[in-house]
């Protein structure tokens, strides 16, 4: 923020220079008017004073439009010629000027323009330009010419130095018209210099030195430190001050309010005072800025602290390294700066700090290398799971580039994911295993279903033909008994059939949707129906009963458990299933009742057991399969099944999704 | 008008003996020419050995076990839809499975039927007798494969 506002100060500070340009071109130009018009204000600046030479006028035109050309910063070279073409011509007329004052030469070319107007002045000494004008001309001749010209190791500006000395020159001027002191502006039997040609120094020595506002003397003004804010307060202010103190002191003595001692007395006092007020102002300023720092100071400590607390107590391990490169831009090794406790523990590395990972682990993948090395060229941030064989872990790694891109550092966050990996690998192991298992079972199902069948067929079949082609041959115990050998070979197809569809659903894909369970059962209850047009049963099915599931395992389900109570209500002759939902622990539980044969509830755990029957086959006929089945559907929608029941006073299955 | 010929696809002479006397109890008496591999089956039917017109009859059904030695069915069941040759012989699938995988296949290239052998020999002689029927004489194929 501060350098924001400094960067601020110095740009407007800059744009001081253009205005300066173009007073000091304005008052040329006005002196240039007051000579063609003859008008005596134009010329002096105040009547009756001495008036500014015209080729004095035209050096500053010339110098105007030189530091308003060379001060630009977005000046062309065309411009920049121009304006030092333009420095070197006010330039040589100091230099010719003094040059004559010096060795006694007179050099009259300030009498060639307005040769009339200059004679007809009548004054003596006649116009031209005073040796102090000359020399100024010549030392700010000088300053535009080197204007940007800073010596290499301190970074002086010679230019500030010459203006300085012309503003003084100048300056003392000012105060000779101010006090009255004529050697102040008057080299002796020379002509003086005029008020506003010191003005007009004054105003170009401001342009030149606010040229560049940041560089040589001129830093320190500008500067936002304590020493900026001290020569900003007190040098305009002190100056102001003591001249018109001065001033003050020397009218009283001359109006006879007193004599010199009681005179210089009382401007020591008055001065004392009013620099004493001066100088604690500002050191009150300076101290408020200095208590302002130091809070900034403690908000920044608090704050690194903060994040030192947060960097060295994470659990996660961070660390910042250099990237090394060769000279092809190839990373080949990275040097530890900065690591947090967590990373001793994630990594096992002791003293890590200073470095080198090669040195470390000389086995340390390449990888690891290749991509801090592309994150520290390009700047862009990555997350990867990486091994680090020799320090025997996985890592879970975040990294991003961290200060200029040519320092070619890298932050990383880290986590050991080692353990997880493990597990990961010893899942995937099991997983392979199960597939294979999976794999052989599918492959055992298909040649069961195509070789165990085909045996009993041929039983069948040649039992039949037996019966056919030599059935006079036997007796009925004969016969009866081949037709047994054939019932025996049909359930056993029947049994096989069944042990098929039980691992087929244990094995089939899940397509989990939304079901209509009530509709389902309606579908299910109008098949059986038709089985046995000729029996009374009164099925009620509750309405509105919607599950999520595997539309097709839950239809054999309901298959299963309906066709089971129409089953074993064959025998009533006022048969009743019903079907609906009951709340069982908070959850919704569907049953499934009928008024059946009912089981003995000692047998319960039997009764989803594959094969398990509690009936006989002449009872019931059926071969144990259907509940076993409708446990493994409900198992797979992870649901649970049980049953309540009692003999001859029916049965009742529940169960949830 | 040329003799309808059956060919049948069958390993195991159980099935065999059973699959012609059905056919024989149907009073089929169309010629059977059986094929006890699937590698002998093409030879039959792609005319590497015998060519189907010997004896001037015409194969006018196929019926096809899926578990052979050599060539399994599926195989053979390919290699006769590439073959123009027999690109339109009716196929029947006839075989011991129900497994829905046997089925896709022999249907998506190119069965024209798929039965399973009932146990109940009963039954199976009625599948026989319905499959004759159907194939035999209701059936059009047009006389010359393509």
């Amino acid at each position: 923020m501060t350098d924001g506002y400094h960067a601020h100060r110095v740009h407007s500070l800059g744009g001081v220079s253009p205005y300066a340009s173009f007073a000091v071109i304005l008052i040329g130009f006005l002196v240039m008017v007051g000579w063609i018009f003859d008008i005596e204000v134009f010329k002096s600046g105040l009547p009756g004073l001495v008036a500014m030479n015209p080729v004095t006028a035209f050096a500053f035109i010339l110098a105007g439009a030189s530091l308003w050309l060379l001060g630009t910063k977005q000046a062309d070279a065309w411009a920049r010629r121009l304006g030092r073409a333009c420095a070197t011509v006010v330039f040589l007329i100091g230099l010719l000027k003094i040059g004559g004052y010096l060795f006694g030469l007179e050099i009259g070319f300030d009498q060639v323009l307005f040769r009339e107007e200059l004679r007809s002045q009548g004054v003596y000494p006649p116009n031209r330009i005073a040796p102090n004008t000359a020399l100024s001309i010549f030392l700010l001749g000088s300053a535009l010419l080197l204007l940007d010209w800073e010596t290499p190791r301190r970074g002086h500006r010679p230019a500030h130095y010459l203006t300085l000395l012309a503003a003084v020159v100048s300056f003392l001027a000012i105060t000779g018209y101010v006090y009255g002191v004529k050697p102040f502006y008057g080299v002796t039997s020379y002509i003086p210099m005029a008020l506003n040609t010191a003005a007009g120094f004054i105003v170009l020595s401001v342009g030149v030195l606010f040229a560049h506002p940041d560089r040589g003397l001129m830093a320190v003004v500008t500067s936002h430190r304590p020493g900026g804010v001290m020569v900003r307060r007190l040098l305009p202010t002190m100056t102001g001050v003591l001249l018109l103190v001065g001033w003050l002191r020397l009218a009283g003595q001359r109006e006879g309010l007193y004599e010199t001692a009681l005179g210089t007395a009382l401007l020591v006092v008055v001065n004392i005072i009013l620099l004493g007020i001066l100088v604690w102002t500002s050191a009150k300023v300076l101290d408020r800025k200095e208590i302002e720092r130091q809070q900034a100071e403690e908000t920044l400590r608090r704050s690194e602290e903060k994040y030192r607390t947060l960097f060295d107590s994470v659990d996660v391990g961070v660390c910042t390294i250099e990237v090394l490169f060769d000279g092809n831009d190839k990373p080949v090794d990275y040097r530890f700066l900065e690591i947090n406790p967590s990373f001793e523990k994630q990594t096992g590395i002791q003293n890590a700090r200073g470095r080198r990972m090669r040195e470390i682990a000389p086995l340390h993948e390449e990888h690891w290398f290749e991509i801090y090395g592309k994150i520290a060229l390009t700047g862009v941030p990555a997350r990867f799971e990486n091994q680090a064989a020799q320090l025997h872990r996985w890592y879970d790694v975040y990294a991003f580039r961290i200060g200029e891109p040519q320092e070619r550092k890298v932050a990383i966050h880290f986590n050991d994911i080692t353990e997880r990996k493990q597990a990961e690998a010893a899942r995937s192991k099991l997983n392979t295993q199960l597939e294979a298992a999976n794999k052989e079972l599918e492959a055992f199902s298909y040649s069961v279903s195509h070789d165990l069948r085909a045996p009993l067929r041929h039983i069948d079949g040649f039992s039949q033909i037996l019966l056919e082609d030599y059935g006079a041959k036997l007796d009925e115990g004969g016969q009866k008994h081949l037709q047994r050998v054939r019932g025996a070979s049909q359930q056993m197809a029947q049994l096989i059939d069944d042990m098929l569809n039980l691992s087929r659903i244990t094995r089939a894909e899940m397509h989990r949707g939304a079901v209509d369970l009530s509709r389902m059962a309606e579908e299910v209850a109008e098949a059986l129906k038709k089985t046995q047009p000729e029996r009374k049963v009164e099925i009620r099915i509750e309405q509105g009963l919607k599950a999520e599931g595997d539309e097709r395992l839950l239809r054999v389900m309901l298959n299963n458990l309906l066709g089971n109570a129409w089953k074993y209500t064959g025998k009533r002759s006022q048969a009743r299933i019903e079907f609906g939902r009951a709340n069982h622990d908070s959850r919704t539980a569907y049953f499934i009742r009928d008024n059946g044969a009912g089981f003995e509830m000692t047998y319960v755990q039997k009764l989803f057991g594959a094969f398990q029957r509690l009936h006989s086959e002449m009872e019931f006929p059926g071969t144990g399969i259907g509940l076993a089945t409708v446990k493994r559907i409900i198992h797979r929608h992870g649901g649970q099944i049980w049953a309540e029941g009692a003999v001859d006073k029916g049965a009742t299955f529940y169960f949830t999704l | 008008m040329q003799e309808k010929i059956i060919v049948l696809v069958e390993d195991n002479p159980n099935d065999e003996a059973l699959t012609l006397r059905a056919l024989r109890k149907n009073n089929v008496a169309n010629k059977v020419v059986v094929a006890r591999d699937g590698a002998q089956a093409l030879d039959v039917l792609l005319g590497q050995g015998r060519p189907p017109q010997q004896d001037g009859g015409q194969v006018s059904l196929v019926l096809l076990d899926l578990k052979l030695p050599k060539v399994d069915g599926l195989e053979v069941l390919k290699k006769l839809r590439e073959d123009p040759k027999t690109k339109l012989l009716p196929i029947v699938v006839l075989t011991s499975s129900k497994e829905e995988q046997d089925m896709i296949q022999s249907y998506s290239r190119g069965a024209n039927s798929y039965i399973r052998k009932p146990v109940d020999f009963a039954q199976f002689i009625e599948a026989v007798r319905q499959l004759g029927l159907y194939w035999l004489v209701l059936n059009e194929t047009p006389l010359q494969g393509v």
